[in-house]
């Protein structure tokens, strides 16, 4: 236990220092590595292949395909699309737009697999008009700035895919099994949407007639069927979810392009680099966490660790609870990338030893990272909204507060009754 | 010194936009022909990681000069500026020495593996290897004139930002 004890300790230390978690955690495992084999004895070509094999995997492909996606939807002005369909679906009710919002990110949500693309493409579109409305501003950015945690719950996900990649689960699985609590706290948040516009009496939109209706819908029909065709073709089998993420680019670049021709040449080679770079540096992290988790297995590091918790704790739903709790601390305070990485190689082979099944584990872990996205001080969504739309910081956290209701019992749920996970997994993947 | 430094970095951005728009394109074509065409291309597979491995260790470097790589920078963010610097340098030397053993591994990891080939591809695994080496090679340079810098002048290093989230 104390070589783990310490090398996480000194994990977490380096990392809040500031060294790139790349290096971070390819530095613990040459630290182990050191410590154990002497520092002359370095396996210097392990630490290289594992680096590389760690990347050499076919299913991590889906995360540069799923991140160009919500890009390209959010530069090529599908977002209006969506905002608008939502709008006649919804924008009836008390607190229209505030429900057009939550349903506005459940449409997205099923098309990018990112919180933030959410947050900063789609939120300007929502807060913009929830304003014009008459809507305060804080409460519009933070419906904004929860709904926003939906998108990586409603597969498509990029998390998932992490959390596929370095557990050896099947990303698809997991995708499938987060479409209900994707659901439930969309229906929750949507919950405290009425609540709260009963009670300040926020405005309502006229109900769209049918006529409107059909126009929205006929605009925004094409990229609406994204959902469809990911979550449709891994449902039937059709595709696993990488092959549903080059489907989904292919046709996102054919509607953007040829349908709607509402990106440019130059636009798009802007949005391709960005994607570029955002998946290098988050592809070097993944090859240098396949390092870390190596030496953690290879050295027997995690088993002993096991060992430890093991003898304090021996209930699995404790053991959960345990873990819900910390992971909802390190949220606060790390963003969910990162906390995916780090922790995920650990986590994962403990909870197998306690029988809790690792795709259920997994949609619990990525909903309660995604909580930490809207929780200070870090919380990436909430930077995210206050650099879009320009509403204090300490404002947009009070007025999230109620949405963590929702999310909370949805947590709790999840947590503890796995069926609502993976009745659907199992029912289609036997 | 300042041309050629540009005309690199505009090169090597050009090579990895490339090796991306590559993968992206291998993969669409694969999962065409195989899911709707039913035809199966023995090759696509490798290509695609392989153009993939490269974008990835390659845009690393890019990532690199432009400060890009997460970091969590909410505690560092709040110490005297003093002290940030002497802790901008050790994790810059800590970094360095990590970049230096991985790219050892990485060429001897080339040396190795020289006659051995990929199997759907012609192309021997020291090419896809030399992806790591020459990555972590730019990295390590830059990490080395970020050191220098450091040293020599008064300036306190521009801090990068929290990075993306998924």
């Amino acid at each position: 236990m104390t070589l783990f004890a310490l090398l996480l300790i000194f994990l977490f230390v380096m990392i809040f220092l500031g060294i790139p978690i790349a290096f971070g955690v390819v530095g613990a495992g040459v630290l182990i590595l050191g410590a154990l084999r002497g520092f002359e004895n370095l396996p210097f070509d392990m630490i290289a292949q594992r680096m590389l094999y760690g990347v050499n995997n076919y299913a991590l492909l889906a995360i540069p395909a799923f991140l160009l996606v919500g890009r390209l939807m959010n530069s090529s002005g599908m977002t209006d699309r969506i905002f608008n369909v939502a709008r006649t679906m919804v924008g009836h009710y008390k607190g229209g737009l505030g429900h057009v919002n939550v349903v506005g990110s459940m449409i997205f949500a099923g098309m990018s697999g990112s919180a933030v693309a959410d947050a900063g493409g789609l939120g300007a579109v929502e807060v913009k008009a929830m304003t014009d409305d008459g809507y305060p501003l804080e409460f519009s950015s933070a419906v904004t700035a929860a709904s926003a945690t939906i998108g990586p719950i409603i597969p498509p996900s990029i998390p998932a895919v992490i959390y596929g990649a370095l557990a050896s689960e099947s990303i698809g699985k997991i995708f499938i099994g987060s479409i209900i609590p994707g659901l439930m706290m969309s229906f929750g948040m949507m919950g405290i949407v009425a609540i709260t516009s009963h009670i300040r009496n926020y405005p309502t939109k006229e109900k769209a007639t049918f006529k409107e209706f059909l126009k929205y819908m006929k605009e925004g029909i094409l990229p609406m069927l994204v959902p469809f065709i990911i979550i449709g073709g891994i449902l039937s089998g059709i595709f696993t979810a990488t092959e549903a993420s080059a489907i989904a680019v292919f046709y996102c670049i054919l509607i953007s392009f040829f349908v709607y021709r509402s990106i440019t040449l130059v636009e798009f080679v802007k949005v391709v680099k960005d994607t570029m770079l955002d998946t290098a540096v988050i592809l070097f992290i993944i090859g240098g966490c396949s390092v870390y988790s190596w030496v953690l297995g290879r050295y027997q590091v995690t088993h002993e660790f096991i060992g430890w918790i093991g003898e304090n704790v021996h209930h699995p739903g404790l053991l959960l609870l345990y873990i819900n709790l910390f992971l909802l601390v390190i949220g606060c305070f790390m963003d969910s990338g990162p906390a995916l990485f780090l922790l995920t190689p650990v986590l994962v082979p403990l909870i197998k030893q306690f029988g809790i099944d690792p795709i259920h584990f997994g949609v619990v872990m990525i909903f309660n990272l995604m909580i930490g996205l809207i929780t200070p001080p870090v919380g990436t969504v909430l930077y995210t909204v206050v650099k879009v739309v320009n509403v204090p910081f300490d404002k947009l956290v009070k007025a999230v507060i109620p949405f963590y209701i929702p999310l909370f019992i949805t947590l709790a749920i999840i947590s503890y009754f796995p069926q609502v996970v993976l009745a659907i997994p199992n029912l289609v993947f036997k | 010194m300042e041309k050629i430094s540009a005309l690199f970095w505009k090169i090597l951005t050009h090579v990895t936009f490339f090796c991306f728009v590559s993968m992206l394109t291998v993969m669409v074509f694969q999962v065409l022909s195989r899911d709707i065409f039913k035809i199966s291309v023995s090759w696509t597979d490798e290509a695609t990681r392989y153009f993939f491995i490269w974008a990835i260790f390659l845009g690393s470097a890019l990532a690199q000069r432009r400060g890009d790589h997460i970091r969590i920078t909410i505690l560092i963010d709040r110490f005297p500026p003093p002290l940030r610097k002497l802790l901008n340098v050790v994790i810059d030397l800590f970094s360095f020495c990590l970049s230096a053993i991985i790219l050892i591994g990485a060429i001897k990891m080339m040396i190795s593996t020289y006659g051995i080939f990929a199997s759907t591809i012609p192309i021997s695994f020291t090419y896809i290897y030399l992806a790591l080496a020459s990555g972590i090679a730019i990295m390590l340079i830059l990490i080395l004139k970020d050191i220098l810098n450091a040293f020599g002048h008064k300036k306190v290093l521009p801090f990068s930002k929290e990075g993306v989230t998924p």
